[in-house]
């Protein structure tokens, strides 16, 4: 089945056609996780998520357990959370803060960077061990954007913020501000469909008002059709558009700031979204669970700089619009379950993805950008060794 | 003595008839209805354990909802007419378990109970569980909901939300 994906290429009848395969195959999945999401930067965590030092979450990374440790100011570290001996996970909890992991199993244990520190019955081993093959295996490279922490297991990889290319300027001009966020908490849920397809729909304009019935009665539409989009080197792609304060979605909405009008929603390739829309500045993660599952990990970011009877009334109403009963959500995730179902038919080989491609248009409803996030699917795919 | 507790079963009885028509009209799919046994000044809230303990003592948790009257009726509306995700609609079995009286102060009861929501749609089977605390207070028409406060046991949840718990 390898073979299918080191003919990635073969998936793109025309720039305009998507072979369905690539949602539903499972030995794509297989490949995927191989060709890229081992050899690009996964987004794993916001650094506020662990604001002291051995503070830790644990989460999945590319199927893998890791913990993602705080070790300095300014630095994280990502060790693979299981344990040199036996196997075992040494850190179970969801966050914590440690000096040091001590395994369940047989109670080796470890330093935050991952060195072992002792196991019990030293004595029983030979002298001639070397301790230090014995380490937590860490996570090769670890960068911080905005905040973003953002992992990878492909040692050489281009740095941070070069892989963003022109959508750095974007996350700088839309999404961050001074003083940073702090994650208030989490929405997670888990959905029957796969990972792209939940991707796609960041660079998705043409669905907004015909699924969106309720949000598409609100006066933000004028502002959202005058909007662009943009795909850009690496995969990443998003839709961009002026969202003039008075013009809210929710009546009760109050804005952060009279001049953050430019909003957008982004795909950084492959598994991250960043969404200023709403004045609910959000980060997702998606985390793909086989070829038909996916897991989405919604962050509910405060900014510092905000007063807290703001904060407080922005993380209590962040599910208005974003979660599992979310205003715009609950029909999207209904979406990409349909889709998904579609896609699985094998006498409809082929998905259309042509919107405005013939004249380049970078119009807000046009289905250009997609196709940046799917070339760099293709060369990444392309380059797995079957 | 005697008063006391025969009033203590009789608090505990009207609340408890009051969750279970609520169950039983959100099963049959009557939100009008259910909306009617809510106060104007509800506000009816569904949020994770997780959430709960990150936000800790201090500041406003972040909720899966957190709805007002008004976003409470945007919501039905939206499960009756707008949401693609609620046509057809689901089948829901809410079931209602473990009724106490914390407090039935002046002018107000304060109810703990479990919730078991069963949700069928498509071919997708889900299951919600948690604990809720509700707020009733005495009306001209009975007993009414002042605020319906839901915590969800589960850290995640399949799929969407495109019903009532």
């Amino acid at each position: 089945m390898l073979a299918t994906a080191v003919n990635a290429a073969a998936h793109f009848k025309t720039a305009t056609s998507i072979s369905r395969q690539i949602y539903v195959d499972p030995g794509l999945y297989e490949a995927e996780r191989r060709a890229v999401f081992e050899r690009t930067w996964l987004f794993v965590a916001h650094l506020s998520e662990i604001p002291n030092e051995g503070d830790y979450i644990t989460t999945t990374l590319a199927d893998r357990p890791v913990i993602v440790i705080r070790t300095g100011s300014a630095s994280v570290e990502i060790l693979l959370n299981t344990c040199t001996h036996r196997g075992m996970q040494v850190a179970t909890e969801a966050r914590g803060n440690a000096r040091s992991f001590t395994c369940p199993y047989h109670n080796w244990t470890f330093e935050r960077s991952g060195a072992l520190r002792s196991r019990p019955d030293e004595e029983a081993y030979g002298g001639d061990f070397d301790k230090s093959c014995l380490s937590l295996r860490r996570v090769p490279r670890v960068e911080i954007f905005c905040e973003l922490v953002f992992a990878s297991f492909l040692e050489s990889i281009e740095p941070f913020p070069a892989y963003l290319g022109d959508a750095a300027p974007w996350i700088e001009k839309c999404y961050w501000r001074e003083g940073g966020y702090e994650v208030r908490g989490y929405h997670r849920y888990r959905m029957h469909t796969n990972w792209k397809l939940i991707q796609e729909n960041l660079a998705d304009g043409y669905h907004v008002r015909a699924l969106h019935r309720t949000a598409a009665r609100g006066p933000w539409v004028k502002g959202f059709l005058a909007g662009r989009q943009h795909g850009f080197r690496n995969g990443h792609c998003m839709l961009t558009w002026k969202a003039p304060v008075q013009e809210r979605l929710l009546e009760r909405d109050s804005p952060i700031s009279a001049d953050q009008l430019q909003v957008m929603t982004m795909c950084v390739f492959p598994n991250l979204q960043i969404s200023t829309t709403n004045n609910r500045p959000t980060v997702r993660r998606i985390i793909p669970h086989g070829v038909e599952y996916a897991d989405m990990v919604g962050y509910a970011l405060v900014p510092r700089s905000m007063p807290k009877k703001e904060g407080d009334a922005l993380a209590r109403q962040y599910g208005e619009f974003y979660g599992p009963a979310g205003g715009n959500n609950v029909d999207d995730v209904e979406a990409f379950e349909l889709s998904f179902a579609g896609m699985r038919i094998p006498e409809v080989g082929w998905s259309d993805a042509s919107r405005g491609v013939h004249a380049g248009s970078e119009d807000v409803q046009d289905e250009t950008a997609v196709h940046a996030f799917y070339d760099a699917w293709v060369q990444l795919m392309s380059g797995v060794q079957a | 003595m005697i008063r006391e507790q025969f009033r203590q079963e009789d608090v505990v009885r009207d609340a408890s008839q009051l969750l279970f028509r609520q169950a039983r009209l959100l099963d049959e799919r009557r939100y009008g209805d259910w909306l009617e046994s809510f106060t104007q000044q509800a506000i009816y809230s569904l949020v994770t354990q997780e959430n709960l303990e990150f936000a800790g003592q201090d500041r406003a948790p972040v909720f899966v909802i957190h709805d007002d009257r008004k976003a409470l009726e945007n919501r039905v509306r939206m499960i009756e007419r707008d949401w693609w995700a609620a046509r057809p609609p689901g089948r829901a079995v809410h079931v209602v378990t473990n009724i106490e009286v914390l407090d039935a102060g002046a002018g107000e009861y304060v109810l703990a109970s479990c919730f078991c929501v069963h949700y069928w749609r498509r071919d997708e089977y889900s299951m919600l569980a948690g604990r809720a605390n509700d707020r009733l207070v005495p009306t001209d028409t009975g007993l009414r909901t002042s605020a319906r406060s839901l915590v969800l046991a589960a850290d995640a949840m399949m799929g969407h939300l495109p019903f009532l718990l």
